[in-house]
């Protein structure tokens, strides 16, 4: 299912949220909106789940309108057919791991082989041992697996998460990525995912969507915005950059101290050395500007080096 | 959800404030109207005539030195209480808290009735200790009125100030301690200054407990010639030559110091803003004290627990059971006579408790059906909500007895559009509007804590509005429901304000039993009734305990 937004607007009382923004998330695609804190991702999923309504515009999933400020439309959630992971799991405390899959089920009435439907969405994220358990005896990262069963239980077109994985520990969160795309790239639905994790956005996303107070930045593949970025903005908020000047910058693995033809030259200081295993990052002074780049050789700090950049990647704003 | 309200949920929104307006706020104002209008038109001075009467100026006078009485009493016994209860370790042994509770959960006028069966000449103080010859009869001073009083409302005290010195982290303490402040400089200098607000604010609200309690006064402080405030107002209204105009003028002055107190009292908890939840400095910290300090500190709360818990259901317990009182505790002087008595000699104790059973549970029924409507509907209310919830929980600020005046006077006034007034109907309705905060208090709680993730994934799930409720909100506030269903049962059972004033005739509750079997000397069969009462309720309470206790969420 495709799911675009046109011209929408939101303000809580009298601040504006989001103005004008237009976006297209492409059928079966693992779309990101990855963005600083407060710059309405949440309002932007809840929005599309019908939480919340804008307060002018229009979002179409395929041709079907399901909000129009103008003609009047407004599909309440439990009609719009998606599937939600939040980012407290949101999990029913009374209701057992089963009832609070099967949930979705017995709300739309669709209990045809209800028991069996649940125990393949609570296989498919490996909790089939804890059908009786309450919510309050499972680990977080059990919790949010519950929380993405029963999301999935209703062949649902389309899945949000809002930042579903800020709450489990590094390993555990490494866990769930992978899970996570595997198990919506088998199931085929368009999955719209929320985070401010820039590792998260790149390591998992067909499409990120990067936002700036409630405007898009830019949008394109997880290699073009960290290899293209279209604003200094974009620059910045993703990835490690070195400036040259205000307008252009490179990433470190441009830069090598190796004389390497076809390259610029910039005389550098070394200012701080850290031992990353594989590698040793560098903290460099070159002319008042602070970069940072990886090298396999270790140098002592004050040494004075030359920075090989190479041309072609370096990156200039207009 | 933050919809903008729409016309529909106005009009919703609007039907809640009226009905409420007319159950609560036009009750109240027909106090005041009472008090000043006369003949159709304002009129001060027969107000201020009651007022500045001679006999009025003393219930005044009188009322305002008992309250200030024994909210210093309070206050000297629950401090050493407080922190021994939170810095000691005394403050392993849960079971205190619960025992510490139980001068507060009976029953005023039982407690005085025990107070007085014990304090009496020929009383069981004089038989436990003959040799102390007539000195016990000193309790009927207003030196008495005042330790009665006190032990029935001190918990309620000890209980802020023990969860406010739990809420200064002792980490605050350490860091004073490790500065070089000794024992005695800490508590001057660190512990008083964080505790201050939390005094007044807990003097206050034992001040306005007490100028609203009519229990003690009206057996103790009755037999003693000591008149306040609710005593007078309910002879005005009950006692032949009824003047509901000066019940009225004196109910307003009630009311107004009430008020007073209730917006000082909110006025210092607003500006009593130290931030002190930080997560990590509520470890369990205790002193280490002296063994000679942990022994004094145990005698103490025995002591304490002795006379508030003791003395009142000792003495309630030994006049039930009791065959002769001219006999008094003697082996073979004892026999369940009474308790049979109250069940055969005629039908008015089995009546009573019936009566009262059935007005408890529907007044806790409508109560909190009513309660939780009106709490889940003005979720989303905006600024409605604050004006609805105002209205719902004005009852809670205003003095039972004054409500109940109130209500007489305004149910009074339409009688000819709706006789209700008189009927067992009429108490349900009053009980409920007094009680109807219980409800707005526990439900809200239970909803807050629900937080809107839950009911927002039930929608987003497929579930209507109204599955969602069923299914998700109910289940989830029903501990709350549960919870305020309960205390108001429990009130209600031995309620004796409205009992006593707004009864049909011939109907006689637990309560209004209870006081006139004590008045008319069969003490015996009172206690006999009071104990029932207070078991029944117990044992309510302790089913609730545990059922709460046994959810797994
Ligand atoms: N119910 C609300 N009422 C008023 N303002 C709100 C409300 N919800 C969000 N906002 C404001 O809208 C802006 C965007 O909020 P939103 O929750 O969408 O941010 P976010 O991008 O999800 O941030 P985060 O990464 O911290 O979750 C914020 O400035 C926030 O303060
Ligand atoms: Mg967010």
């Amino acid at each position: 299912m495709k799911i675009t937004m046109k011209h929408i607007f939101k303000s809580y009382d009298k601040a504006e949220v989001i103005r004008d923004l237009n976006l297209e998330l492409e059928d079966q695609a693992f779309t990101t909106l990855l963005g600083p804190s407060g710059c309405g991702k949440t309002t932007i999923l809840r929005m599309i789940a019908g939480l919340e309504n804008p307060t002018g515009g229009e979002i179409f999933f395929d041709d079907v309108c399901v909000f129009s400020s103008e003609k009047k439309i407004n599909v309440p959630p439990e009609k719009r057919n998606i599937g939600f992971v939040f980012q407290d799991f949101a999990l029913w405390p009374h209701l057992s791991v089963f009832e609070n899959v099967a949930f979705g089920l017995r709300a739309r009435k669709d209990t045809a082989d209800l028991e069996k439907r649940v125990m393949e969405a609570l296989a498919a994220v490996q909790l089939s041992d804890f059908r009786n358990r309450y919510p309050s005896q499972l680990s977080g990262g059990q919790q949010q697996r519950v929380g993405f069963a029963r999301a999935i239980v209703t062949k649902p077109d389309c899945i949000l998460f809002d930042e579903p994985l800020s709450a489990l520990d590094a390993i555990l969160r490494d866990e769930m990525r992978v899970e996570i795309k595997r198990l919506t790239g088998e199931m085929g639905v368009t999955a719209v995912f929320v985070t401010h994790d820039q590792m998260e956005a790149m390591s998992m996303s067909d499409r990120i969507i990067v936002l700036n107070q409630g405007l898009i930045e830019q949008e394109g593949a997880p290699e073009d915005i960290y290899q293209k970025p279209a604003t200094p903005f974009t620059a910045k908020f993703i990835g490690k950059s070195n400036w040259l000047g205000n307008q252009a910058m490179f990433r470190p693995e441009a830069a090598s101290l190796k004389k390497t033809e076809g390259c610029r030259t910039y005389p550098a200081v070394v200012t701080g050395v850290q031992f990353l295993g594989e590698n040793y990052q560098l903290f460099l002074d070159a002319d008042g500007k602070q970069w940072t780049m990886e090298s396999p050789e270790k140098y002592q700090t004050g040494t004075n080096v030359s920075v090989y950049i190479n041309e072609d990647k370096i990156v200039t704003f207009q | 959800m933050s919809k903008a309200i729409n016309g529909k949920q106005r009009i919703v929104y609007f039907t809640i404030f009226v009905v409420l307006f007319a159950l609560i706020i036009l009750p109240v104002v027909t106090v005041f109207g009472e008090a000043v209008i006369v003949d159709g038109r304002f009129d001060f001075s027969n107000a201020l005539q009651t007022i500045g009467d001679s006999e009025n100026i003393t219930t005044i006078t009188n009322s305002l030195l008992l309250g200030f009485l024994v909210v210093i009493v309070s206050t000297v016994i629950s401090t050493p209480l407080a922190f021994l209860l939170a810095r000691t370790k005394f403050a392993r042994w849960k079971w205190l808290d619960i025992v510490l509770m139980i001068p507060f959960m009976t029953p005023p006028y039982i407690a005085s009735m025990g107070w007085i069966l014990f304090m009496q000449k020929r009383g069981l103080f004089q038989q436990l200790f003959p040799w102390t010859g007539s000195f016990s009869e000193n309790f009927f001073s207003l030196g008495g009125l005042v330790l009665a009083m006190t032990f029935n409302v001190f918990p309620f005290m000890t209980t802020m100030l023990k969860n406010a010195i739990l809420n200064i982290g002792v980490n605050l303490e350490e860091s004073a301690a490790v500065s070089g402040a000794g024992f005695f400089c800490r508590l001057r200098k660190v512990m008083l200054p964080l505790l201050t607000g939390n005094y007044a604010i807990a003097m206050l609200l034992v001040f306005v407990k007490v100028l609203s309690e009519y229990g003690t006064p009206s057996t103790l402080g009755n037999r003693i010639g000591f008149y306040v405030f609710t005593t007078d107002i309910h002879r005005y209204a009950s006692t032949a030559p009824i003047d509901f105009g000066k019940a009225s003028s004196l109910s307003s002055v009630l009311v107004l110091i009430c008020m007073t107190m209730w917006l000082f009292q909110s006025y210092i908890t607003s500006k009593h803003t130290y931030s002190l939840v930080g997560g990590k400095g509520k470890k369990e910290s205790l002193y280490s004290c002296s063994r000679a300090a942990e022994i004094i500190g145990g005698v103490y709360i025995a002591l304490i627990i002795l006379v508030s818990v003791g003395v009142p259901y000792f003495s309630v317990l030994a006049t039930s059971l009791i065959k002769l009182r001219g006999y008094g505790l003697a082996a073979g002087n004892f026999t369940f006579q009474h308790y049979v008595e109250l069940f055969t000699k005629n039908s008015k104790g089995w009546e009573a408790l019936l009566t009262s059973t059935t007005l408890a549970v529907v007044s806790a029924t409508v109560a909190s059906v009513l309660g939780t409507l009106i709490v889940v509907t003005i979720k989303k209310a905006g600024k409605w909500k604050k004006i609805i919830e105002g209205e719902g929980l004005l009852p809670e600020m205003l003095p039972n007895i004054v409500l109940v005046i109130g209500l007489m006077l305004f149910w009074n006034k339409i009688y000819d559009i709706l006789p209700l007034y008189n009927t067992i109907g009429f108490m349900v309705l009053v009980y409920v509007v007094m009680f109807l905060p219980y409800t707005i208090q526990y439900v809200s709680s239970a909803y807050m804590q629900m937080g809107d993730s839950l009911v927002e994934a039930g929608t987003i799930c497929g579930g209507s509005r109204f599955y969602v409720m069923r299914h998700v909100t109910l289940p989830l506030i029903m501990r709350g429901v549960m919870q305020g269903w309960m205390m108001i049962f429990i009130i209600v059972f031995r309620e004796l304000v409205a009992a006593s004033l707004i009864s049909p005739p011939n109907v006689q509750t637990v309560s209004t039993f209870i006081v006139k079997e004590f008045e008319q000397g069969s003490a015996s069969v009172a206690m006999a009734m009071a104990l029932i009462c207070v078991v029944i309720t117990a044992t309510l309470l302790i089913i609730l305990n545990y059922a709460v206790g046994r959810k797994k969420y």
